[in-house]
Formats: structure tokens, C-alpha cells, sequence
């Protein structure tokens, strides 16, 4: 084969991986703060721990720990009771609820027909002058009701798709990009109150 | 062992993405270790990506194509970083993708040998 068409074979296959990657990946909008994450509107009158499994089914206990990793068996413990991360729905504990997403936790920071919930990791990376630095990456989650898988939710269509059924939380969400943005710093718990109106029946 | 260009590509690029797609659409549905959640597909893909590269080559060491893939995976990474294009800038994923390179470039020689047994001769 001439080596000509070669290189075009090959700047071909870097072109379809290319794609294929820049196609796997989202961009992720909804940044770090952009909800309220100290808001909660967790049963108050609850004042145990406790895991929830598959069946719905509670497990009380004093203290609830969880491990997941490459080398440790994905678990969480309830005083002395294992159970592996994927039997279970979720958790409660000290007055947050967190959702399972994959084999580790979200935290819930709406509650009520919609979900919603963050996690935040640590990403390292290297600056412009070849500093490393580390920087907090948020994804945030809707679950349709208690059973309901926790989906990713990265910008505002998919905030849309969720609350489409209410006027008023479309209204808030149907806006540009600048306006929510600016609505957001004006009102830290914007974007919670769109979920908040929709799982209050729109009001 | 012996391969012929063919099996080549279906063990080294055609398995490789499909295991890391597989990975991939699986990611919400079971249970991962971070590390494979994070990680492995784009390692398998790494691999298959370099693997299609020397294939095309005749499992010679293509200098020009190596560097290429070398830059395009970091810029590829610098990009998301800067948002211009989607997911998260992390360099780990740069380092996983050298590791899978690395790890293509080094099961070159013995696919390379499975060639040339098979081929008799193997001519750029």
C-alpha cells in the first residue's frame, strides 16, 4: 500500500477515535455551586440512621460506613451488618439522605416527586505553567421518585425534560443561558426552587 | 501464535472497543469500581486506537504516527479542559492513555513476530 494512503488510513482512524471520544464525553454545565447544597427537605422527625436495600426495606443502626474502591469490596456497614453497595437503594444518616449512584453515594439535596443530588470529586490536572492543581468537579443527579435510578442530569435540556410538566419551573428553566446564570447569583437556590415548585404541584 | 492482519484487528482494535463501549453504556446500570468507572474504557480504547495505528503500519514502528498519537491524546485531554470540547480534563486520563499506549507498543514486537511467521515477508 502506498504510503500516501496510508497516512490518510491513518489520519482517518485517529479521526473516528477522535469522535468516538469527543462523542462519549458531555459537557457538563452545571458547575459546582450552581444548586444549593446546604438546602434539604429531609424529614426532620427522622432521627435514626439507616440504609435502605432493593426491596425498600430499612436497616437501622448507630453508625453507617461505606467503602468502595479498585482492590476493597464495594460495602456499607451498618454497626456490624454488611451489605454490598449494590443492594442497597440508599442511606440515611445525620439528617442527609444519599443515593446510590453506581457503587458509591450521592447526596440528596431536593426531596420529593423529583430527586435531586450531587457528588463532588477532586480533579488533578496542570495549569498553563506546568503547576498541578486540583480542582473540584460536581455531577448532579434526578431521580424519578423513591425507586428511580439516579440520571445525570449536565445542563439545562436536561433539566427541562424533567419539569417540562410544570409551567411555572419551565418558565424558570426556559431562559438563556445569561439570565439563568444571572438569576442563579442573585438566588442561590435558583435552580433547587424549579424542582421545589414542580414537586409542590407547580405551586 | 499465529495471526493474520484480519484476527490481528479484531483482537487488538475491533474487542478492545467493543469491551470499552460495553463498559461505557454499562456505567450507570452495575455496580464499578471507581477506577474501571473512571478509567478503563478509555485505557481499552487507548489500546485500540495505537493498535489500528501500528496495523496500518504492518506493525512497524511508525515514528511520525506514534508522536501524533501521543500529542492528539494530550491535546485531546487540554481541550476538555478548556471546555471546547465535552467531559473533564483530568491527568490521569493523559497517564492512562500513555500506559495503554505503552502497553501497545510493547505487545508490538510479539504480534509483529505472529506476522511475519504467517506472511513470510512483511513489507511497508
Amino acid at each position: 500500500m502506498e504510503h500516501k494512503i496510508k497516512h490518510i488510513y491513518s489520519a482517518l482512524i485517529a479521526g473516528v477515535f477522535l469522535v468516538m471520544a469527543a462523542g462519549s464525553a458531555r459537557v457538563n454545565k452545571i458547575h459546582c455551586g450552581a444548586f444549593s447544597y446546604s438546602s434539604t427537605n429531609e424529614d426532620k422527625q427522622e432521627n435514626r440512621d439507616y440504609v435502605v436495600l432493593h426491596d425498600g426495606s430499612k436497616v437501622y443502626g448507630e453508625k453507617i460506613s461505606w467503602k468502595t474502591g479498585l482492590i476493597v469490596k464495594d460495602q456499607i456497614k451498618v454497626d456490624n451488618e454488611k451489605f454490598r453497595i449494590k443492594e442497597t437503594r440508599g442511606y440515611f444518616s445525620n439528617g442527609t439522605y444519599y443515593g446510590r449512584v453506581g457503587s458509591s453515594y450521592a447526596r440528596r439535596i431536593v426531596h420529593g416527586k423529583l430527586n435531586v443530588y450531587y457528588t463532588e470529586d477532586f480533579v488533578t490536572s496542570f495549569d498553563s505553567n506546568g503547576r498541578m492543581r486540583t480542582r473540584q468537579v460536581c455531577a448532579h443527579y434526578v431521580q424519578v421518585g423513591e425507586k428511580g435510578d439516579l440520571q445525570a442530569i449536565a445542563n439545562q435540556k436536561d433539566i427541562r425534560d424533567y419539569v417540562k410538566d410544570c409551567p411555572k419551573s419551565l418558565e424558570m428553566i426556559d431562559k438563556k443561558d445569561k439570565e439563568i446564570r444571572r438569576s442563579i447569583r442573585k438566588n442561590r437556590f435558583y435552580l433547587n426552587q424549579i424542582f421545589v415548585t414542580f414537586n409542590n404541584d407547580c405551586k | 501464535m499465529r495471526i493474520n492482519r484480519s484476527s490481528d484487528i479484531l483482537i487488538n482494535v475491533f474487542f478492545p472497543v467493543i469491551i470499552g463501549y460495553s463498559l461505557y453504556v454499562l456505567l450507570d446500570h452495575i455496580s464499578l469500581p471507581n477506577f474501571a468507572r473512571n478509567y478503563f474504557s478509555d485505557a481499552v480504547w487507548a489500546y485500540a486506537f495505537l493498535s489500528a495505528i501500528l496495523i496500518m503500519w504492518n506493525r512497524h514502528l511508525n515514528f511520525t504516527w506514534i508522536v501524533i498519537s501521543f500529542l492528539l491524546s494530550t491535546c485531546f485531554e487540554l481541550l476538555q479542559f478548556l471546555s471546547w470540547v465535552g467531559g473533564t480534563g483530568d491527568i490521569f486520563d493523559v497517564l492512562t492513555y500513555y500506559f495503554s499506549f505503552g502497553i501497545a507498543l510493547s505487545l508490538n514486537a510479539i504480534f509483529r513476530r505472529a506476522y511475519t511467521r504467517n506472511n513470510k515477508s512483511l513489507t511497508i
